[in-house]
């Protein structure tokens, strides 16, 4: 991206930067990144080459913890890329300035989370009788889940692993519980 | 005829009635194979109507659950709250199918949610199976 950024002029520079940090933002940005590619003149390898190279500098710039890490230390590092003098200032404002993304957006956060369930659905059958038995009358229990990454399962439980479901969930509870009550050493920074 | 012992799930009482009737037809068995049939189907009963029951299972059927409960940490937030997380994997298998693995992420208001929903399907088992 050094090498790129360059031959960049300042205005394109800026605008790519706005760019990058919606992305870190979460906001969708393709018709920003359209606008720019028709009007600077650049390739669209280039672009990608700048784009993902500012995206995974911020990235990671962000993800230290402001009380260890320093601006000079940043500007320091920034010139050892290369990068001209210029755009360190405004790399700098992004990173400590007012203009950091808010964490709430940040892909940052969305990214480190497993999906969670959003909506349960069940329904208990009773087999009355099947090809394999005449006589089946056994219950049992069918679930639905949709998740939050917008995936949804659907699976059957047998009465048995019902039970031990309904077990484990209940000594989850308890044990999330007890963590909160004891006094837990704070991890501090 | 073992065939319709297993599809009927019979029980000792109903398997001794069947078996001394089919000793008593003709060409039918004799008292030591009466003896041997009971004998296999006392030990094997359960195995064989699991066995029958899943022939008629097509979908997903939970196989396992594994859990952990995990301290997370908010950096970057004034007050470092310290706030339990669960993680749960769920193996989701079908016959003779490699399995799924489900990973999921609850905090402590979705899992107290989720023991209320299990609790309501308990309630609306037992209601069923209990004989009037």
């Amino acid at each position: 991206m050094a090498r790129g950024v360059q031959d960049v002029g300042k205005e394109t520079f800026r605008r790519l930067l706005k760019v990058t940090v919606n992305a870190l933002e979460g906001k969708d940005c393709r018709e920003s990144v359209r606008l720019i590619a028709e009007s600077a003149n650049l390739s669209e390898e280039q672009l990608a080459f700048l784009i993902s190279g500012m995206y995974t500098l911020l990235r990671e710039a962000l993800r230290l913890p402001l009380s260890t890490f320093k601006q000079e230390v940043f500007k320091e590092d920034l010139k050892e890329l290369r990068i001209p003098e210029d755009f360190i200032g405004d790399f700098s404002s992004v990173v400590f300035g007012n203009r950091r993304p808010t964490s709430e957006g940040t892909t940052l956060i969305q990214r480190s989370r497993l999906p969670s369930i959003q909506d349960f659905r069940w329904r208990v059958d009773v087999a009355i009788s099947t090809s394999s038995l005449a006589r089946a009358l056994q219950p049992s229990i069918l679930m639905m889940m949709k998740l939050s990454d917008g995936t949804a399962h659907r699976f059957e439980v047998p009465v048995a692993k019902f039970q031990e479901l309904r077990y484990n969930v209940a000594l989850i509870l308890k044990e999330m519980n007890d963590l909160e009550k004891r006094s837990i050493l704070k991890i501090q920074d | 005829m073992k065939g319709s012992i297993a599809s009927a799930d019979m029980d000792l009482n109903q398997l001794e009635a069947f078996l001394t009737a089919q000793t008593k037809k003709q060409g039918g068995i004799t008292s030591d194979q009466a003896a041997v049939i009971a004998k296999f189907w006392k030990s094997h009963r359960t195995q064989i109507h699991e066995s029958l029951i899943n022939q008629s299972r097509w979908d997903n059927v939970l196989k396992n659950m594994n859990w952990r409960v995990d301290l997370k940490s908010q950096l970057r937030h004034i007050d470092q709250i310290n706030t339990p997380v669960a993680i749960v994997e769920m193996e989701l298998g079908k016959n003779g199918q490699e399995s799924e693995f489900l990973c999921l992420e609850f905090d402590e208001a979705k899992v107290s949610q989720m023991l209320k929903k299990l609790s309501e399907i308990e309630e609306s088992m037992t209601s069923l199976t209990q004989t009037p």
